[in-house]
């Protein structure tokens, strides 16, 4: 069994709308985190959920001044820690 | 280093645009290229292609408009047909000579990630910093010279959309033709030198020539790389080795699939460290504001319904007009040409039936498509289209399309053709495939014809106007409760590529510029005449010989006499005096004949046998010959089922849905023989059948042609039998569930 070492390691959706966090790990598993990864979303980035869409999915999420949306099953890979 | 040396081609100089998406590319492609464009898509993928000429004083170049991509990998066929297209993998367009990069000047860090992956491919590079404007605006500050000093090539900001900086990159192309400027590449780690070392020993290339570098990382950093297609190995053999090689990188520590970003990342922040003086301000800009708006969960809905309604009333309605106007431009060249070759009876009948009305047939479509584009430029252009997608996304998820299927469907209610034109705006190409083949199920205006004819004559007036009503709505309800479910079979079970994850910015709003929009609308209207245009004027042609022919002249006396003889027993006069009435245009007799001539023509014609030899296969949807001989020909041009049936009824070929004689014709036609004879074939299941049939069916060259091009033949082919089969299926339980529950 995995022991999760750090309590504070949490996934971006659990964060309450504007709330600010910076990115831990983003687990890339997946085409879909390395297309996360490779628009600037890493490690000590400072991201918060700025939109949630009319119907409560995909959500845009604000870094270094941009808006980028996607959806929440992509979203679940980018592990956070609230500041 | 690579030696600095002069860049003088022999041939054309070629230059590559990239850039990530919404930089303003296409804005600087224009201003670059002005209407010296031509467009169409990549050899063997649905990847639009755009080109242009650039007039330098060196000479022309040409300058190639790559589509918009956050990075290299190539997941999507959108970014492999960049990968592609940088490494010189289409014979036909060749390796290009220079890299112009787009950047978006407020979003320095994330767009040179792309920047720094094309490094590695060793090419001439100039910056383009464009939409400079913003970066004042946010309150953001660049040190242009530090930056300038650290890139080591030139760095041009431009402001696209009011042309400036135009001027400044071409000289700067020049510039490098003498002096070419290469961005400085990242220093790998020694373990990722090994790694490369041992996938290029192990791998060998199909073509003989070896991967290049940056062929070599999507191999060694891609899940699933497309490059693995380029191998003499199979795909199982190249995974061992990318293991192997991986191996290498966690040994250092490393995880192979954050390791390219995570060096990248290192490296541009290594190159424009200190170069942003201030950071953009955090106060709510201008599109905070207006996202407070549109994207709010009521007021942003209704702003969307309401903008979509827009759309779709500018392409239903307001193209009506122009549509209008090219039906009587149509027929007045009918009108024009048709006495000048009234002695050859067959030539005449080409010109007018055939290469006129093909042309029409075509031309008809351009109002819808102009307009249409230009709505769907405004909407990019301004940032908003990415909203639209945000916005409805969720309800299209779950089927296997996205959020921008939703333009694309809307605008297949007034016509399929300008809506699969605008699947191009979708980048995923599962979705993009998706939409396009279910595109043509929505319900578009030239069904309504047949509606209100089936409607109008057998519906209202025996069940009132509610259900008339209720029955129109569900004729235009049944395409999408079909749509739906082949949506979610088509991307789960046939398209098994992988599906893109749908992450995108969402763009700052900008005012977008006219000319650009102008630009938009003339490459979808150029692209449409020179490409589907054809294809719909050589069916056009196929349908006109097949109702014409076989007809020969000596047939012509028999019917005449039979004419002649039942007039006479009718006591019209003698002989004689028919003969001569049917020889004077202006009597009712030659109208009479006229028609009868006509309807005896089309019975003969290889469309009429083939009707009739078909027709059993219609009747377990309660289909007369008359009624399949319509349907038939109705597949060029769905809405031509009314004049058909007009001729068939000996009416004239100029009825219309409203006309009172065709509805007469119909309630009063009866079945000749079989058991059923003397019963009315137009009974309540037998007229839902018909519209069901309509609903679904592909009954529409243009859209097959127009399917050709933007998905290929495979998929045209699969639309027609698929809706074919779905129409008559659709058909035959609507009557079989009529006639035994009623």
């Amino acid at each position: 069994m995995r022991v999760i070492l750090n309590r504070k390691l949490s996934s971006l959706l659990s964060l309450k709308l504007g709330q600010k966090a910076r990115v831990t790990e983003v687990r890339a598993e997946s085409h879909i985190d390395q297309r996360i990864l490779s628009l600037g979303i890493g490690a000590n980035v400072i991201i918060k959920i700025s939109k949630v869409a009319p119907l409560g999915d995909p959500i845009a999420i604000e870094v270094d001044g941009a808006l980028i949306m996607l959806r929440k099953s992509e979203a679940q890979g980018i592990l956070v820690e609230p500041i | 280093m690579e030696p600095v040396k002069p860049i003088a081609p022999s041939r054309t100089l070629r230059i590559a645009l990239i850039g990530n998406p919404n930089t303003g590319k296409s804005t600087l492609f224009n201003n670059l290229t002005g209407l010296r464009q031509k467009t169409g898509n990549y050899p063997g993928v649905t990847v639009s292609r755009k080109a242009g000429i650039v007039k330098l004083p060196t000479g022309d170049a040409e300058l190639i408009d790559l589509p918009g991509t956050y990075s290299l990998s190539a997941h999507s066929p959108d970014e492999r047909v960049v990968i592609d297209v940088l490494n010189g993998r289409f014979t036909e367009i060749g390796k290009p000579d220079i890299i112009l990069f787009v950047a978006d000047a407020g979003n320095l860090r994330r767009n040179l990630f792309l920047a720094s992956q094309v490094a590695t491919l060793k090419l001439p590079m100039i910056l383009i910093l464009n939409q400079w404007d913003s970066v004042a605006k946010s309150g953001q500050q660049i040190d242009l010279n530090l930056l300038k000093d650290r890139m080591k090539i030139p760095v041009i900001p431009t402001i696209g959309t009011k042309g400036q900086g135009t001027e400044e990159v071409k000289q700067a192309i020049i510039k490098t033709l003498e002096d070419p400027g290469y961005l400085s590449e990242i220093q790998w780690p020694e373990s990722m030198n090994s790694a490369m070392d041992h996938l290029k020993t192990s791998l060998p290339c199909i073509e003989d020539k070896l991967l290049s570098e940056s062929e070599t990382h999507r191999l060694l950093f891609d899940t699933h790389s497309a490059e693995v297609q380029r191998l003499k190995v199979t795909a199982e053999e190249a995974k061992r080795e990318v293991i192997k090689a991986r191996e290498f990188l966690r040994k250092d520590g490393m995880n192979p699939l954050v390791a390219e970003a995570m060096l990248h990342y290192r490296h541009i922040d290594g190159l424009i460290g200190g170069v942003v003086l201030k950071e953009a301000d955090l106060a709510p800009g201008t599109t905070e504001s207006i996202d407070r708006l549109l994207l709010h969960r009521g007021w942003g809905l209704a702003a969307f319904v309401g903008m979509m309604y827009v759309v779709f009333q500018a392409v239903y309605s307001w193209a009506g007009p122009v549509m209008d106007l090219i039906e009587m431009g149509k027929v007045w060249a009918q009108e024009m040409i048709g006495p000048f070759l009234a002695g050859t009876p067959m030539l005449q009948s080409l010109v007018l039936d055939g290469v006129i009305e093909g042309v029409g047939a075509f031309l008809v479509f351009l109002p819808q498509i102009l307009i249409l584009f230009a709505f769907i430029s405004l909407l990019e252009d301004s940032g908003y289209m990415a909203r639209a997608a945000f916005i409805m996304d969720k309800l299209f998820s779950w089927c296997g399309l996205n959020g921008k299927s939703f333009v694309p469907l809307l605008s297949s209610y007034a016509c399929a053709i300008p809506g699969i034109m605008a699947t191009r705006t979708i980048e995923d190409p599962k979705s993009r495939l998706a939409t396009v083949f279910v595109a043509p199920f929505m319900s578009c205006s030239a069904r309504l014809p047949v509606y209100i004819l089936c409607i109008g004559a057998f519906i209202e007036p025996v069940y009132g106007p509610w259900w008339a009503g209720f029955t129109l709505f569900m004729m235009h309800f049944i395409g999408l409760a079909v749509a739906v479910p082949t949506a979610w079979f088509v991307t789960r079970f046939i398209l098994k590529t992988k599906s893109q994850p749908f992450v995108m910015e969402l763009p700052k709003y900008r005012a977008p510029r006219m000319r650009d929009v102008g630009f938009r609308m003339w490459q979808a209207g150029l692209e449409f005449v020179q490409k589907a245009g054809t294809i719909i004027f050589f069916i056009t042609i196929i349908i006109w010989a097949s109702l014409y022919f076989p007809r020969s002249d000596s047939q012509e006396p028999e019917i005449i006499a039979a004419f002649v003889a039942e007039q006479v027993a009718e006591g019209m006069g003698s002989t004689e005096e028919v003969l001569a009435m049917i020889d004077d245009s202006e009597t009712e007799l030659n109208q009479e004949y006229n028609l009868l001539l006509g309807s005896t023509q089309i019975n003969q014609s290889y469309m009429g046998r083939f009707g009739k030899a078909v027709q059993p296969i219609f009747e377990p949807a309660g289909f007369d010959w008359r009624i399949s001989v319509s349907v038939l020909a109705s597949y060029p041009a769905r809405e031509v089922i009314i004049s058909t049936l007009g001729i068939i009824y000996s009416l004239g070929g100029d009825v219309d849905e409203e006309d009172g004689s065709l509805r007469t014709a119909l309630k009063n036609s009866e079945w000749q023989e079989g058991e059923r004879a003397g019963t009315p074939i137009y009974t309540i299941p037998v007229v839902v059948a018909l519209m069901v049939f309509f609903a679904l069916c592909s009954q529409c060259g243009a859209t097959t042609s127009i399917i050709i091009k933007e998905a290929g033949i495979k998929w045209a082919v699969a639309s027609f039998v698929y809706m074919t089969a779905l129409a008559w299926l659709g058909a035959v339980i609507s009557y079989q569930l009529g006639t035994h529950l009623f």
